[in-house]
């Protein structure tokens, strides 16, 4: 296949990609402050990655409720390493002014080309179940 | 086996299909080192010299400014520390930010460490975006470098690179970027942004895994970290991994195809 080719095939086939992360990411996040009650979402929405939201569940444990969230088949990070079950809070978190408490109960979602909304609605419907489980 | 919701695309992506048929003669016959002087081997270096050619074409750089890695990590190692090293009698003061991946976090350490460098690293405000002023104001005769994340791997912010390239050049200090998480959704042009080396990876836009890019600027003096028998113009030695840089070049034209179509 010559680089044409991929051009049109690229083209035809994945139109709009930034423009469908946001779309996502947004309505991720709508439905999140809808429905969970004390959250906090990091960092700029408009000076950032179009499929990224990181957002703190005050009062869950983010190791925890990533283990939980892998139970029900979702894949999904709290942005920083752990370290022997332990999560240490993100060195970005605490930059941006996150308390360490808080810090530790981040959740990153960062979305991608197969994702859909009943993807989106599924997370979170777990998340509304996993939350309160946690809290 | 339950069905798999995945959102962690700035973790890794799944490779596309279109990427790994590309790739795959290249594991399979192709198999020749890019190095020999017979028939599978010229073509692989054929290969890699045209995914050179297309990667600079996307960053708006020359072919020569491109030198292939195993990662995103990798190139910045070789960027920070290939500056360091061969930029110190100049000055042993370095400016980078306190958001950066670890890979140039730890890499600034050890220079600090082991090296004798001094290191700011830059505050960020609630957005995440460092402040200009302080960066200006943290430049002295000594500094030779700034490195700043072009996107943020944990929150996403995007730095204002046109501003730091500018700064930077009006100080004739040097200006990387950690764009691992930037390329594949932000298009970059190297030479409007005054960037002199950028660092990438292409298994976060859908590409292979153990591949990635370091340009560099060929106005940038630097040396070489890993020793052996001179391959990528002696700046990278090691046996090419043709397949994983054709997969590169797929990932990247995709990805580039998507974006311009959005802008």
């Amino acid at each position: 296949m010559d680089f044409g080719k991929a051009i049109q095939i690229a083209q035809e086939e994945l139109p709009e990609y930034n423009k469908k992360l946001r779309v996502l990411r947004d309505y991720y996040l709508a439905n999140v402050e809808k429905d969970i009650p004390f959250i906090r979402i990091n960092g700029d929405l408009e000076n950032r990655l179009a499929g990224n939201a990181n957002v703190c569940f005050k009062g869950v444990d983010g190791a925890k409720l990533l283990q939980e969230l892998d139970k029900v088949g979702i894949c999904a990070s709290s942005g920083s390493a752990c370290s022997a079950g332990l999560l240490n809070p993100s060195h970005v978190l605490l930059a941006i002014g996150v308390p360490a408490n808080i810090a530790r109960s981040s959740l990153r979602v960062t979305f991608g080309k197969e994702n859909t909304v009943e993807d989106v609605d599924y997370l979170v419907e777990q998340l509304m179940r996993i939350v309160k489980k946690l809290r | 086996m339950q069905n798999i919701r995945y959102f962690d695309h700035a973790a890794t992506t799944a490779i596309e299909n279109r990427v790994l048929n590309e790739m795959m003669p290249y594991l399979t016959e192709n198999f020749g080192n890019a190095s020999s002087m017979y028939g599978i081997g010229k073509n692989n270096k054929e290969a890699i010299n045209l995914a050179r050619k297309r990667v600079a074409d996307a960053l708006k750089c020359n072919p020569n400014e491109i030198y292939f890695t195993s990662g995103g990590t990798e190139s910045d190692n070789l960027i920070i520390k290939g500056i360091a090293l061969a930029n110190r009698r100049r000055g042993n003061h370095i400016i980078t930010t306190k958001i950066e991946h670890p890979a140039v976090l730890n890499t600034c350490q050890f220079l600090e460490k082991y090296m004798g460098f001094r290191v700011t690293y830059l505050n960020v405000d609630r957005e995440g975006r460092i402040d200009l002023k302080e960066l200006e104001r943290a430049i002295n005769r000594q500094t030779i470098l700034i490195s700043v994340m072009f996107a943020n791997n944990e929150i996403g912010t995007i730095q204002d690179m046109e501003s730091i390239g500018r700064i930077a050049k009006r100080y004739g200090v040097y200006f990387h970027t950690d764009a691992v998480q930037a390329i594949g959704n932000i298009d970059i042009d190297v030479k409007k942004l005054g960037i002199s080396a950028l660092s990438m990876s292409a298994h976060k836009f859908y590409g292979p895994k153990g591949i990635g890019v370091a340009y560099v600027s060929e106005h940038v003096m630097f040396t070489r970290i890993q020793d052996g028998g001179h391959q990528e113009r002696d700046k990278r030695s090691g046996t090419e991994n043709v397949a994983g840089i054709v997969g590169l070049r797929k990932s990247h034209s995709n990805c580039s195809r998507r974006i311009a179509r959005i802008q």
